[in-house]
Order: C-alpha cells, then sequence, then structure tokens
C-alpha cells in the first residue's frame, strides 16, 4: 500500500514539474513550483529526513516561491522574448534530457545496499556535542565548516543583491514601499501570525537538539514572519546603510567562526568544542544564527534598495 | 491502527490529486492560488496521518511549519499576483 | 527490482533533473529558466536523499551526513536564486526587457551617426 503512496506522490512532483517548465506564464510556473515543493515535503518525509522536509517546505519551497513570485509580479509586463529554439532542436533537447534522466535513474536502480557506516559514526558520537539529533551534529559539530561557509554564502550573496541598487539609491531603504493596507483581515492576519511564527522559531531551535529542527529553520519561519509584516505595511526594512542592521547580520557567522576559532585554544583543534558545555555553546551559537539569518533570508527576498527619495 | 492510517492519508492524497488537476486547469489566478491552498491543507492531513503511522513525533513539527508557511503563501500570492 | 522507498523518490528525483534540464534549455524566459534550474536541484537532491535512505542502519534511521549537505545545499541554491532575481530585476530595470540575447544599442547608434552627420549637412546646404 505504501509503495503505491510512493508511486501516486513521485508521479505527482512529476507531474508538477513538468507543467512548472511547459506552461507559458511565468506566475503559473512559480505556482506549480510551489505545490512541487510542498509534494517533495511529504516525499522527504517517507525518505525518513524530517529535517530536509521542514528545509524544503521552508526554503525550497516558501522563500523561494515568495522570492520568484515577487519577481515573476514585477517583469509581468517585461516584453516577452519567444525566441524558442525550433521544433527539431527542441525534440533533440527533449531526447538528450530524457537520456540524461534514464541514466540517473540506472544509477539510482543500480546502488548497492551499503553498510550503513556514517550513521553509527554519527549516533555513536553523540555523547561528544550533547545533541541527539544526529543531522544536526553533522551540521553543528562534524561539518562544521560547511555551515560557517554556507552562511559566509548567504551573507557574500545579500552583498551581492544590495550591490544590484542603483547609485541614487543607495543606502536607503531596500526594496518597494507597500503602502499600510486599511484596517482588514490582511492588518489583523499580520498582527495576529508573527506572534506564533516566533514562538514556533523558538520551538524548533530547541527542540533541534535533540529532534528534527534547528536554527536555520526556524529562521525561515522567522523571515516569513517578517516579509509578512513587511507586506501588510505595518513595518519598512531599515536602511542597508544602518549600522545597526549590519552588524545583525553579521553577528551570526561572526560567532560561530569566532567559538570555532576559539576551539583551537579550547579544545585543540578548530571547531571543536569543549565537551563539557558542548551543547551550551550550540546553543548560544545557533541563537545567534537564527537572528542574522533571518534577517539575512527576509533582505535577500526583499531586493536592492531601489527608491529614489527618502522614504517619509 | 497503522494500516488504517496510511489508507487514510492515501485516501486524501487521491482526492487533493484529482482536485489539484481541474483547479490547475482553472481560467484565473484564484484558481491557482485554490490549488495551493489545498495542497496546503491535504498535505498537513497527510503529513499528520503517515507521521503518526510510522511513530515519528517530530513530523507533527513539519506539518506546524507547513500551516505556518501556507498561510503566508496565502497573503503572498493576494498581494503578488491574484489582486490585479 | 525491488522497487523500495529509495528507488521509488530516486527515480522521481533523476525524473526532475531531466524535465529541469530541458526546461532550462528549451523556455526562452530568463525566470523560468532559473526556476527549471531550482527544479534541477531539488532532483539532484532527491537522488541524495535516495542514497542516504539505502544506508539506513536499523534503529537509527538514515544517513545524516546526505541529509546536513542536502540542507546546506538548500540554502545555497536559495542564495543564488536570490542574485540571479536581482540581477534579472536589474537587467530589465536598466534595458526594459529581460532578453539575454546581446543588445543591437550600441551598434544601431554607430550606424545612426553616418545617418545624422549627412542630415546635418544636408541641412547646412
Amino acid at each position: 500500500m505504501t509503495a503505491w503512496f510512493d508511486v501516486g506522490l513521485a508521479l505527482m512532483a512529476l507531474g508538477l514539474a513538468w507543467r512548472a517548465i511547459a506552461t507559458r506564464r511565468a506566475f503559473d510556473s512559480t505556482v506549480a513550483f510551489v505545490i512541487y515543493g510542498l509534494v517533495l515535503t511529504i516525499a522527504w518525509v517517507r525518505l525518513g529526513a524530517y529535517d530536509v522536509a521542514l528545509t524544503e517546505a521552508a526554503v525550497g519551497s516558501g522563500l523561494t516561491g515568495a522570492l520568484l513570485l515577487g519577481a515573476a509580479h514585477r517583469l509581468e509586463r517585461a516584453p516577452a522574448d519567444e525566441d524558442r529554439p525550433s521544433a527539431p532542436l527542441r525534440a533533440l533537447l527533449a531526447v538528450a534530457c530524457a537520456g540524461v534522466a534514464l541514466g540517473l535513474g540506472a544509477v539510482v536502480l543500480a546502488l548497492p545496499q551499503v553498510e550503513p557506516l556514517q550513521a553509527v559514526a554519527a549516533a555513536s558520537a553523540a555523547e561528544a556535542t550533547g545533541l541527539l539529533n544526529p543531522v544536526n551534529n553533522v551540521l553543528m559539530a562534524f561539518r562544521a565548516i560547511d555551515t560557517v561557509l554556507e552562511k559566509m554564502v548567504l551573507f557574500a550573496a545579500l552583498v551581492g543583491v544590495w550591490s544590484l541598487a542603483p547609485d541614487a539609491a543607495w543606502g536607503r531603504r531596500p526594496g518597494r514601499r507597500f503602502p499600510p493596507a486599511a484596517e482588514g483581515p490582511l492588518t489583523l492576519f499580520a498582527r495576529v501570525l508573527p506572534p506564533v511564527g516566533v514562538l514556533i522559531a523558538a520551538h524548533l531551535l530547541w527542540v533541534g537538539a535533540d529532534a528534527p529542527g534547528g536554527a536555520f529553520q526556524g529562521a525561515t519561519i522567522l523571515a516569513a514572519m517578517i516579509l509578512l509584516v513587511r507586506l501588510a505595511g505595518l513595518a519598512d526594512a531599515p536602511p542597508v546603510s544602518s549600522r545597526a542592521l549590519r552588524l545583525l547580520i553579521v553577528l551570526g557567522p561572526a560567532a560561530f567562526l569566532g567559538v570555532g576559532m576559539a576551539g583551537v585554544v579550547l579544545a585543540g583543534a578548530p571547531f571543536a568544542y569543549p565537551a563539557a558545555h558542548a551543547k551550551a555553546i550550540i546553543l548560544v551559537v545557533e541563537f545567534a544564527m537564527l537572528v542574522s539569518v533571518a534577517a539575512t533570508l527576509a533582505l535577500l527576498v526583499v531586493g536592492p534598495p531601489e527608491r529614489a527619495q527618502a522614504a517619509p | 491502527m497503522a494500516a488504517l492510517m496510511i489508507w487514510a492519508a492515501v485516501a486524501i492524497a487521491a482526492i487533493v490529486a484529482v482536485g489539484l488537476v481541474r483547479v490547475l486547469c482553472g481560467p484565473t489566478r484564484a484558481d491557482s492560488m485554490m490549488a495551493a491552498q489545498l495542497i496546503g491543507t491535504g498535505g498537513i492531513a497527510v503529513l499528520l496521518l503517515i507521521g503518526v503511522a510510522a511513530g515519528a513525533p517530530a513530523v507533527v513539527d513539519v506539518a506546524l511549519a507547513l500551516a505556518l508557511l501556507s498561510a503566508f503563501a496565502g497573503v503572498g500570492f493576494v498581494l503578488g499576483g491574484a489582486r490585479r | 527490482m525491488i522497487l523500495d522507498v529509495a528507488a521509488v523518490f530516486g527515480l522521481a528525483g533523476a525524473g526532475a533533473v531531466g524535465l529541469g534540464l530541458f526546461g532550462m534549455l528549451a523556455n526562452p524566459r530568463p525566470l523560468q529558466k532559473v526556476l527549471a534550474f531550482n527544479l534541477m536541484g531539488s532532483g539532484a537532491f532527491l537522488m541524495f536523499g535516495a542514497v542516504a535512505r539505502r544506508a539506513a542502519a536499523p534503529g537509527l534511521g538514515p544517513d545524516p551526513v546526505p541529509h546536513a549537505m542536502v540542507i546546506t545545499g538548500l540554502v545555497v541554491s536559495f542564495a543564488a536564486t536570490a542574485l540571479i532575481v536581482g540581477l534579472l530585476l536589474r537587467l530589465h530595470a536598466v534595458s526594459g526587457s529581460t532578453s539575454l540575447k546581446p543588445q543591437p544599442g550600441p551598434r544601431r547608434a554607430a550606424r545612426s551617426t553616418p545617418a545624422s552627420k549627412t542630415s546635418e549637412r544636408g541641412d547646412a546646404a
């Protein structure tokens, strides 16, 4: 029974993927992509990857969807470039891409049943950090350097996005201004939902030590709440030249890097934690990352400063 | 009990899939938005059912996050595309 | 051949990679190219998830290392998407179009210079 459920889910995902690439309007493609992300969330749960399911729902579907939807809305009036490849060329491309997919499929079916080495290693090393969630152990301890670099990538992307600002708008508030909506459902919604979101983000951060969850998933929920408040016109983003904002963005990566370098002195290796306080240190670093990553993700969706006049 | 929950999850997934086909073919953008809301609600139900059937309490957190984000997606759709 | 959960979603991942690749190559619109690229990435992640599932230890769940790498990958692909979308919106703001073809602007300007010179001469005459 569950096998049929999985097959149905997989077919649904592929159907939505097909719709995402085949429709003409960018808006329809984006909607199909968001729904595809939600179907994939269920697929990740079926694969036993609960941490990935949370991340896919939050980033793969939620934030990427918000970003693409905003762009589709703004590019709607752009003259459509109908310079599609000719029909024979497209047929050739289809055959080649089907070949790639079939080859990858054959590789999947040829995968051997391997000995579970890493799962056992990660589980047996849980005492070293005091965390019971193996994925967070990998992210925060065993491959911490990857996680630091990932935060640097987010930071670099934000610097890149901000650098796209026109000269006249530099240093001002990012994105377009959303006028405050009249008192109504949206305003009420944007006031009621964020406290719930903050609670869920804190919950995900806290349970992330021992169960699926963690700083990044919490940060995404927080970023969605920031964007909601902004969309309802209740608050605007601070100017990009704001020192407080910049400190907030750097706080998380700096804390992680600082703790990692302190490990050289305290525990004998970079990104090693003193065993007695490992869990407390990791939670402090995760909290700092929660705020920084939430701000960075929200600002990435908002985009570069583009308002030439100062907002009143 | 677990088998019953899997059956229920399959039934909900099938109903959502059928609804999805119809709604995605809909002519207006409001239809697309309804599709996203449908899969949001149906997806939460499926997640909770298979999570309980598999004895994985963490799935409840995934469903919780999905509930919050699909509410956010609704606002995004209204402001981003459906209003005009 | 046993079609277990890893095989089913691994095959779905392979299919998503193929569809994404096709969309990226065949669709002329840049925004949909970006979307197709994301589709391709998610297919690759799904195949990774199948690998993790294959290496599951009894009682311990799937291999956590691929999961951690997929989470990192999702974040990095979001960052890249945000940067590309920013570039695209800036291109649209500057040129009024999102076409990826080389713009004929400078060449047309070079051609119009002799024409304007002749008209000036005509005016002088």
